[in-house]
């Protein structure tokens, strides 16, 4: 009887019609979220951690909520997919990022802290059930990097690379391979977004001079976001630019001039065929001639030192006949698991009892949830029942549509 | 008495009628109105009205003055009024068109009803001898089964399955009626005397199967029908352990190959079935054939063989893989030294993970094995400090 009901999204407050300091607020609420924040009133109650430096979170936080500083949110994750686009359009509406401190958050957090810089990168393979989390806390990551002042290359869904790449033209430097246009921009725009003041504090200089094209070159001893600018300008150039802005860091990173924390998700695209990628002849380029696909590869190499790898598994950057398992040796294939082994695989499960209903608090706190009976026990427990507590699978059953 | 007088007198009116009319055509009156509308008669008017007794008057009026007499056989007829009436009763046979149902009633015959005896298994003894009832393999019959059986399909509800007589369902499936325990015990005891013990050495199940390595089967049919041969009878399996062949590292790797899929890795036994040649005899000769030339093969080594690379090993080989690389290069080889134990874990971790297939457990003893390889803290250890 009461899953019948749907459960209305707030996007509308109720309020009295005639007042007219209601409809001075009702201009506010429809104002951009990032003009509205810093004023909005923000969630509290026992399921929200004060703490919001990632870098102080710890077990005491565990199964709360923290929240990202709106400035560092804008940076970091609203260009380019930095989190799922679900969870930034909830942000939107909630008017406030807060993020679920789980296990393997912790985990990971602890694993990257106790790392040795001086030694090869250490790689960290988050694997788990669809929907349950691995995006979120690959992105909840990104926070941490910032804060402990990693230079950021995050790759977000490497889909949008694979099956929803947008241009793919024949190289000019390099014979037989392919480059991304559009997405190679896109990723250096975000990358300048997400670490121009970091490369501009660290004073990073290129080692050697880049020649682009016969009067495209970067000098030697010219800042890394020269490469990046070039990129961002020269389309065409902007995969090359990527791949060289990738061994510069990893040569800077290994002379201890800078730390750098690699993210992707959904790596194990890299090792599949895909058949939207075609040439000029209109024949599928194999994986190992594409451009973008050798400079990330080449990233998750252990060559190089003073960095971290974070890569997610997921099935669903698969095409659908690849999708029998959610385990790393399947979805990495042969081929993938030896580029990554020997790795740290931490698995990303279910939501907890406790993690669900602190959920659903939250939802209820920001009036998400409006039923009447989604506050008693019933409702509650019904609503754990019906999402196996998967995260996404609560998510969209708490949405209105 | 005035009615009575009244039909007296149309009655002696109706004979003078008849009387004058058998003087004119020598016949009855009824039958002169049946030649009249059949349109027999030759100069006179049709006429059709039904024959009662006012026709009769008109009749006589007008054919009277108009028809010319002519001669008929009214010498032979009789002029006395009683044998009159008796000759209409005897010619005129009621018409009976519509089948009144009395007439049909006579006419139905009665199918005599047979006697049905009553089902055998009611005069049934409990201690019969049921053998002797039914003593070899035939269609089910519900009188002489003395069983209250339902079979069949019927839709949910309260009813039960439709009873044994006259059941298609019961009818089609084999029985095995005929196949009591003590039927069967009787059997064995009338062919116990064509068999010879068992060999006292051959009952241990280890000597038997030394002895015996090479599993042979085939079965023999009979039937009651014309013929003595059944096709099914030419298939011979033969079934022998690997562990009873010899074979090398090489050896076994090719005769697995070869083999493919007629080796069962649980029980370390292959098997051969052959059919195609039309014989018991030559099915069998073949099996034994490609044993041997499997074997003999299978000890063969080409020159290709060697061109054998990682990716054609039918199992995971950590030594010389990039997995061994990787961590030599990863790990200093003081570390290397001392962790001796933990490479090894890691070597078993990730070959079976390789061979037998990755789940959680193993993955998350992957994870350990890494992180105490990399001096990172495990999950457990690190949820242990902080409560």
């Amino acid at each position: 009887m009461f899953r019948n009901f749907h459960f209305r999204a707030v996007k509308t407050f109720a309020r009295p019609l005639n007042s007219k300091k209601s409809l001075k607020s009702e201009n506010k609420l429809f104002c951009s979220s990032a003009s509205v924040t810093s004023n909005s009133q923000e969630s509290s109650g026992f399921f929200k951690a004060s703490e919001t430096n990632p870098v102080h979170l710890n077990e005491k936080h565990l199964g709360r909520f923290y929240s990202i500083d709106n400035d560092i949110y804008q940076k970091l994750y609203v260009q380019y997919h930095g989190f799922p686009l679900e969870y930034r359009e909830q942000c939107k509406v909630f008017r406030e990022q807060c993020v679920l401190v789980r296990k393997p958050y912790l985990d990971l957090k602890r694993c990257v802290d106790a790392m040795d810089l001086k030694k090869p990168v250490v790689r960290f393979v988050l694997h788990g059930a669809d929907g349950s989390g691995k995006s979120m806390i690959l992105g909840s990551m990104a926070h941490y990097g910032y804060t402990k002042e990693f230079i950021l290359i995050h790759i977000p869904w490497i889909p949008l690379w694979t099956r929803y790449c947008k241009e793919i033209v024949p190289s000019t430097t390099r014979e037989g391979f392919h480059d991304h246009t559009i997405n190679a921009v896109q990723f250096l725009t975000n990358f300048k977004t997400q670490n121009a003041e970091l490369l501009q504090k660290l004073n990073l200089v290129t080692s050697k001079e880049y020649q682009w094209s016969k009067r495209e070159v970067t000098e030697q001893g010219s800042n890394l976001l020269a490469i990046v600018e070039h990129g961002i300008s020269r389309p065409v150039h902007a995969t090359e630019c990527m791949y060289t802005l990738f061994k510069e860091l990893k040569a800077q990173s290994s002379e201890e001039k800078c730390k750098t924390m690699v993210l992707a998700d959904g790596v194990n695209g890299l090792f599949y065929d895909c058949k939207w990628i075609k040439g000029a002849d209109r024949k599928m380029v194999p994986p190992s001639n594409l451009t973008a696909y050798e400079a990330m590869k080449d990233l998750f190499k252990t060559d190089w030192k003073g960095g971290v790898v974070i890569v997610t598994v997921d099935r669903i950057a698969l095409d659908l006949e690849f999708r029998e398992s959610t385990l790393p040796r399947y979805l990495l294939k042969k081929e993938g698991w030896e580029l990554f082994d020997p790795f740290v695989p931490i698995e990303v499960t279910n939501y907890t009892a406790q993690e669900i209903q602190t959920t659903i608090d939250y939802y209820l706190e920001r009036k998400w949830l409006q039923h009447p009976a989604a506050s008693t026990e019933e409702g509650r427990l019904e609503l754990e029942y019906l999402s196996t507590r998967n995260p996404r699978t609560l998510m969209e059953l708490c949405n209105s549509r | 008495m005035l009615s009575a007088r009244k039909i007296s007198t149309m009655s002696s009116e109706v004979l003078n009628l008849s009387r004058k009319l058998l003087c004119t055509f020598g016949t009855s009156p009824a039958s002169i109105a049946f030649r009249r509308s059949t349109g027999i008669t030759n100069g006179i008017k049709k006429f059709t009205f039904p024959p009662n007794h006012e026709i009769y008057s008109d009749f006589n009026r007008i054919m009277v003055c108009s028809i010319k007499p002519f001669s008929t056989k009214s010498d032979a007829t009789t002029s006395d009024a009683g044998e009159a009436s008796s000759l209409i009763d005897d010619e005129f046979q009621p018409l009976d068109v519509i089948r009144s149902r009395s007439f049909r009633r006579t006419q139905r015959k009665r199918r005599e009803k047979r006697e049905v005896p009553p089902p055998r298994y009611l005069k049934m003894s409990t201690d019969q001898d049921w053998p002797s009832v039914w003593p070899t393999a035939k269609t089910f019959h519900p009188a002489s089964v003395p069983l209250p059986l339902h079979q069949g399909y019927v839709e949910p509800g309260n009813r039960s399955p439709p009873n044994k007589f006259a059941n298609l369902e019961l009818m089609k499936i084999p029985n095995f009626l005929h196949l009591t325990p003590p039927a069967i015990k009787r059997h064995c005891e009338a062919i116990k005397k064509f068999c010879t013990p068992w060999p006292e050495e051959l009952k241990d199940e280890y000597v038997l199967e030394s002895l015996f390595p090479i599993e042979v089967i085939s079965n023999d049919y009979c039937h009651s029908s014309p013929s003595i041969r059944d096709p099914k009878g030419r298939i011979v399996t033969l079934r022998v352990k690997l562990s009873h062949l010899n074979l090398d590292e090489h050896a076994k790797d090719k005769f697995l190959r070869l083999v493919g899929e007629r080796y069962d890795q649980n029980t370390d036994e292959l098997t051969l079935v052959t059919d195609c040649c039309p014989l018991k005899k030559q099915n069998y000769d073949y099996a034994m054939y490609l044993l041997t030339a499997v074997y003999h093969e299978s000890w063969n080594k080409e020159s290709w063989e060697d061109d054998k690379s990682e990716l054609d090993a039918a199992k995971y080989e950590w030594d010389g893989s990039r997995s061994q690389k990787v961590l030599e290069q990863l790990l200093e080889p003081t570390a290397l030294e001392s962790n001796k134990n933990l490479i090894e874990q890691y070597k078993n971790t990730v070959t079976s993970i390789h061979d037998e297939g990755e789940n959680t457990k193993l993955l998350s003893e992957y994870g350990n094995t890494v992180r105490q390889l990399l001096n990172l803290p495990t999950p457990e250890a690190s949820s242990a400090t902080s409560s």
